[in-house]
Order: structure tokens, then sequence, then C-alpha cells
């Protein structure tokens, strides 16, 4: 069984490396309530897809990208499951868009100094 | 060692055309093979090297061009932010706060997480306040996730969590000054550091 406190980091790196909008509600202008408690309520209890669309499952190589880091060990179980679900659709990638704005402002700063 | 071992196989199977198709080919294979393997054990005696067909060849090539990161040279640092503070984690009045280029996070209580992207490959280094923050050091929760934001099956970006009890570490109605530095591991003249003031109620 997963402690609500484990979940809410698993739920965190799912919002900041891959961009996963779920099970938050934005109450300010960059504050977000989490909803750990419904979102680890999902995982173990759901038995049939949310939504059928995003069905999908990780590739090998995708697999491969996130063994790349202790955390891979857990996290591929729960995107396997998530994907299953149709919580969040694979096939799309495991990137948070935020990065290419980070990046491209960081690369720009860097070339003007 | 496995994938010297295995290069090794490659280049002498490639370069002399090693084939097993036919046992007189393959005799005449090793004559030429033999000398370049003598030469190679007696410059570098603690090598193992292991002769392969060209059908094992033709596989572990097949099996290192899927395998997947760290082909080539580490993508040097480009970037770092901090993502997002939260706060009373694991709770019920659980918030999460996208940082961006703020300095100061919201005031916050109970357990903390931190999430830091870092784009390209550094050897890292945080603290909280004065304190270096460590796997070692049991206050401290950290984990790390990969990132490939391009699907060529290297490892781009890495995003880091570290999750720690702020009651315990930032006295109440204070602030503490969370830092992370980061060195780029093949440009060491470049360090990104990015830093957090957090505020305790």
């Amino acid at each position: 069984m997963v402690s609500m406190e484990d979940m809410s980091i698993k739920l965190a790196i799912l919002r900041g490396a891959y961009g996963y909008k779920g099970f938050t509600e934005q109450v300010g202008e960059n504050m977000y309530k989490v909803d750990t408690k419904a979102f680890k309520e999902t995982i173990e209890n759901a038995k049939e897809p949310i939504d059928q669309s995003k069905v999908s499952k990780l590739s090998s190589d995708q697999i491969k990208v996130l063994q790349g880091a202790p955390s891979g060990s857990w996290l591929i179980p729960l995107l396997n499951r998530m994907g299953q679900l149709g919580m969040m659709d694979l096939r799309e990638g495991l990137v948070n868009p935020k990065i290419f704005q980070y990046t491209s402002t960081m690369n720009a700063y860097n070339r003007s100094i | 060692m496995k994938k010297y071992l295995l290069a090794v196989g490659i280049l002498t199977s490639g370069f002399l055309g090693l084939n097993t198709a036919e046992a007189s080919e393959v005799e005449k294979d090793m004559i030429e093979v033999n000398p370049l393997i003598e030469n190679l054990k007696t410059k570098h005696p603690g090598w193992t090297i292991t002769l392969v067909t060209s059908d094992e060849a033709a596989k572990i090539k097949e099996e290192v061009n899927n395998s997947p990161v760290l082909r080539g040279p580490a993508p040097p640092l480009t970037s770092v932010y901090i993502d997002q503070v939260i706060s009373q984690v694991g709770t019920i009045n659980e918030y999460s706060e996208d940082i961006g280029l703020q300095q100061t996070s919201h005031a916050v209580s109970g357990t903390v997480l931190i999430g830091v992207m870092e784009v390209g490959y550094g050897n890292d280094n945080q603290w909280l306040g004065d304190e270096r923050i460590t796997y070692q050091n049991r206050d401290y929760k950290i984990n790390e996730a990969t990132v490939d934001f391009n699907n060529d099956k290297i490892i781009d970006a890495f995003y880091h969590t570290v999750t720690f009890n702020s009651d315990l570490k930032i006295s109440s109605g204070t602030s503490a000054l969370y830092k992370f530095r980061s060195t780029s591991q093949n440009s060491p003249w470049n360090t990104i550091e990015r830093t957090i003031n957090i505020p305790h109620l």
C-alpha cells in the first residue's frame, strides 16, 4: 500500500516531468489544489478506462528511457496503469511542454552573454 | 566492460569478414584474426576478448542500436529551472505553486516538495539554507525521473524532487533559501544555479 505522501511525490513528478494535469484545480494565478487522495483511489480501484480513446501503454523505447533513473522502477508500472485506464495518452510522448519555454529562454540568455 | 567486449567482437568480425558458413573460411579468418587479437591481448592484458560469428555480430549490432541511452557524449547542461513548490504534501490541503521566475514561494507548512528540471547532464548539488541535501541525509527524500523530449531514445533532461518536513527545517515565521546547483559533466566551466526563498507560516 502506497502512502499518501509517496503518491503525492509520484503525482508531482508526473506533473513536473511529463505535464500531467489531472487531479488538480487551479485556485490562483500559479496555485493549484492537488487531490492526491482521488488520484490514489483511481489508480488503486478503477475497473474501467476513464477515457477509452487514451488507452495506451509505454513503448519499449519509453521504458528504456525511464529505466535511466531509479524512479523508473515505479514510474513504469504507474504510467502503464494510467495508460490502461486512459488517464494519459502515452503515445503522445512523455514531456512537460514547459521545458521548451525555459530551454529557449536559457538558450537566448546564453547567446546574449 | 561488456560493451567493450562486444565492440571488439564486432570490429574483428567486421574488419576481417569473419564468417562461419564454411569451416575452411573460419580457419582462414582465424589465421588473420589471431595476430590482431594477440596484439590486443599484449597491449591490453585486462581485456576479455571473444570472437563472435557474423550472425552474432548482427544481433549484437541490433541490440546496441536499440539500447536506450548514453550513446555518444552526454548532452551539455543547458538549463535548470525550479518548477514547483508543493506544501502540505500528502494531506487534503496540498497546494502546488508553479514557480517560473519567482524568487519567493508561497508560505509553506508540513511536508514540502520542490521540483527542479535539469536539461542536459550535470553533476548537481542542493542545499536548504546551509544544509546540504544528500541521499544519506534521511531528513530528505530525493527522487529523479528521466525525460526524452525529442523521442530519440536519449535522455535529455532529469526532473528532480526533494521532499522534507518544513516544520522541522524552517522555523515558523522565517524563511529558508533552497539552492540547486549543477555543473555540466562535459563542459565543467558551465555551472547553473537556481534558488528559491521558502517562507514558513
